[in-house]
């Protein structure tokens, strides 16, 4: 992290920190999380992540902001990103049927959702059926850059919304992108985007049939990107069930490099399904397939598979939520089967105990045929309302890349001057959301 | 030939009365537990971990009715390698399996460069 930056966040933090005085309703959040991990050539890493989330609401004129940011640090690989801004975003509401959000924000517009250096100005009247934004900002990839790295371009767009129109969502979404600035680069550089999404509940009593889709087109590179058309269905109030099939492609033409493009050389059509059923009390069945049909390049058509299901229970007495699943994948790169355990345990009021045991054999057409196993398990004691420590540990092994142990310490310290206790929920409430 | 009909007959019976025994079973824990799944939204039953983008497309606003924009953020953007949250330990290993089912969904949260920094340089 450049000391420029540095200092920047420092005072974006002591002023966001000294702001709480003039704030009705403020949080404050230190989490430290740190792994000391020993590999397969007893490369031993020690990353330790400090995380810090600040909040601050009902200030003068409706003013709210919000940051979220990491600092990481690894003394055995300095090379690695030091520092994460994740929202740095301030809230602001006028008058009441306009607002303004500005700052660097998790952001939506129709198309993607990803993180956005910009602003957007809504305005959405009470009455009438019509709500819109305009937006603009340089979308960011926490992943690929610092914080001043201009690789995503630049976004410019607008989303018209239905509104007030009983059980039914549609947005309209039109985006112009502009990936970098040459001559002539109509096709290469400059993507106009339309979309349109929607979707209608027959009615708003619970477990009625949902129906939902969505059509995107890349209007430069004269491409469908998406299409999606979905129904849920609840034939019974224990049965929850999805059908979906969707379209999608992307534009060769483009500078933009999506993972998409590059492995596939035209479209693809997918058909997937989904359920959920209780069985009886604390008993879930679940289920989720999913098959795909793709072209490749010098290989020709080629099919997907994906698959999972498995048993949901809980067990009351010892407060304890089971899970048992087996997956399934197979593409033109292999096939993996899978089987996964989950135990998450709340016994005693204050501690709760995470287990995972996962088992994966693979065979790929590189002929790294093998067996994964995984072993994660946290310990978490609540010290106060909003403060944690914990404790885990990890074991992972293969027979390719041998084995791997994790030792893991969380520390978490919240604050706010807010009135909502969690333990306050009565014990039926608490039942419920861990049967849910 | 008379016995082995007689057995038949008696194992077809006894296959008879567990499956009723096993009907009569399931059909009691069904209508023992009227309690509905209510603190959920319908919505968020079947498979939505996989198909939540229509709905936060269509209508964002009624996912920050329930969730701050950090619990979209831990998921997509989140980076550190200390905890396990979208994939487990194991996916490292099977990865290329599962992205040439539907790179797509790779794209949702990754960049190319995130393939490309790490095949070029394995940790």
């Amino acid at each position: 992290m450049g000391n420029k930056v540095a200092i920047c966040f420092v005072f974006v933090l002591v002023a966001a920190l000294s702001s709480q005085a003039f704030a009705k309703s403020w949080d404050f959040n230190y989490r430290n999380l740190a792994q000391f991990r020993d590999g397969r050539n007893n490369d031993s890493q020690i990353p330790v992540n400090q995380y810090i989330s600040v909040g601050l609401s009902e200030l003068p004129r409706n003013f709210s902001f919000q940051t979220d940011f990491r600092s990481f640090v690894d003394a055995n690989n300095t090379a690695d990103d030091a520092f994460d801004l994740y929202q740095a975003a301030f809230h602001i509401d006028p008058v009441d049927i306009f607002s303004i959000d500005a700052g660097r924000m998790w952001f939506a517009d129709g198309f993607d959702a990803t993180l956005i250096d910009g602003a957007r100005f809504s305005l959405f009247p009470k009455s009438g059926y019509l709500g819109s934004s305009v937006y603009a900002g340089v979308p960011r990839f926490i992943e690929t850059g610092d914080l001043f790295r201009l690789t995503e371009g630049l976004i410019v767009g607008t989303n018209l919304n239905l509104q007030n129109v009983k059980d039914t969502a549609a947005q309209l979404s039109a985006k112009w992108r502009k990936l970098d600035a040459t001559k002539n680069d109509y096709k290469e550089n400059d993507t106009i985007y339309l979309g349109l999404t929607a979707s209608h509940q027959f009615s708003n009593i619970g477990a009625t049939p949902n129906i939902y889709g969505d059509f995107e087109y890349d209007l430069a590179g004269k491409t469908i990107n998406a299409g999606t058309a979905g129904v849920n269905l609840y034939p019974h109030w224990r049965i929850a069930l999805t059908f979906e099939g969707n379209y999608f492609d992307v534009s060769r033409d483009s500078n933009e490099t999506t993972i998409f493009g590059n492995y596939f050389s035209d479209e693809l059509v997918q058909g997937r399904q989904a359920a959920q059923i209780k069985l009886m009390k604390n008993l879930h069945l679940l289920e989720d397939v999913s098959y795909q049909h793709y072209r490749i390049g010098g290989l020709g058509n080629k099919n997907g598979y994906t698959a999972g299901g498995g048993l949901d229970y809980y067990w009351e007495k010892p407060k304890l939520s089971s899970t048992g699943e087996y997956y399934y994948r197979k593409s033109f790169g292999g096939n993996v089967h899978g089987g996964l355990l989950e135990l998450v345990n709340k016994y005693f009021e204050k501690l709760v105990a995470d287990l995972s045991f996962d088992v994966s054999r693979y065979s790929k057409i590189t002929g790294q045929d093998g067996t994964a196993t995984s072993l994660v398990g946290l310990l978490s004691y609540q010290i106060a309302k909003r403060s944690f420590l914990g404790i885990g540990g990890e074991y992972n092994h293969n027979n390719w890349f041998d084995r791997e142990g994790r030792l893991t310490i969380n520390f978490e310290m919240g604050l706010d001057n807010t009135m909502y206790t969690p333990e306050k929920r009565s014990k039926k409430l608490n039942r419920r959301f861990h049967e849910i | 030939m008379a016995r082995w009909q007689d057995s038949k007959k008696n194992m077809m019976k006894k296959i008879t009365i567990i499956i009723v025994i096993l009907l009569g079973m399931a059909a009691t824990a069904f209508a023992l537990d009227p309690d509905n799944d209510a603190m959920k939204p319908d919505s968020h039953r079947a498979g939505w971990a996989t198909g939540h983008q229509q709905a936060a497309k269509t209508d964002a606003a009624s996912c920050n009715g329930c969730h701050k924009k950090f619990f979209c953020i831990d998921c997509h953007q989140r980076r550190d390698t200390v905890t396990e949250r979208v994939h487990k330990r194991n996916f490292k290993f099977y990865h290329s399996i599962e992205a040439r089912t539907n790179p797509k969904k790779c794209d949702t949260c990754h960049k190319i460069t995130f393939c490309t920094d790490c095949h070029a340089n394995p940790k």
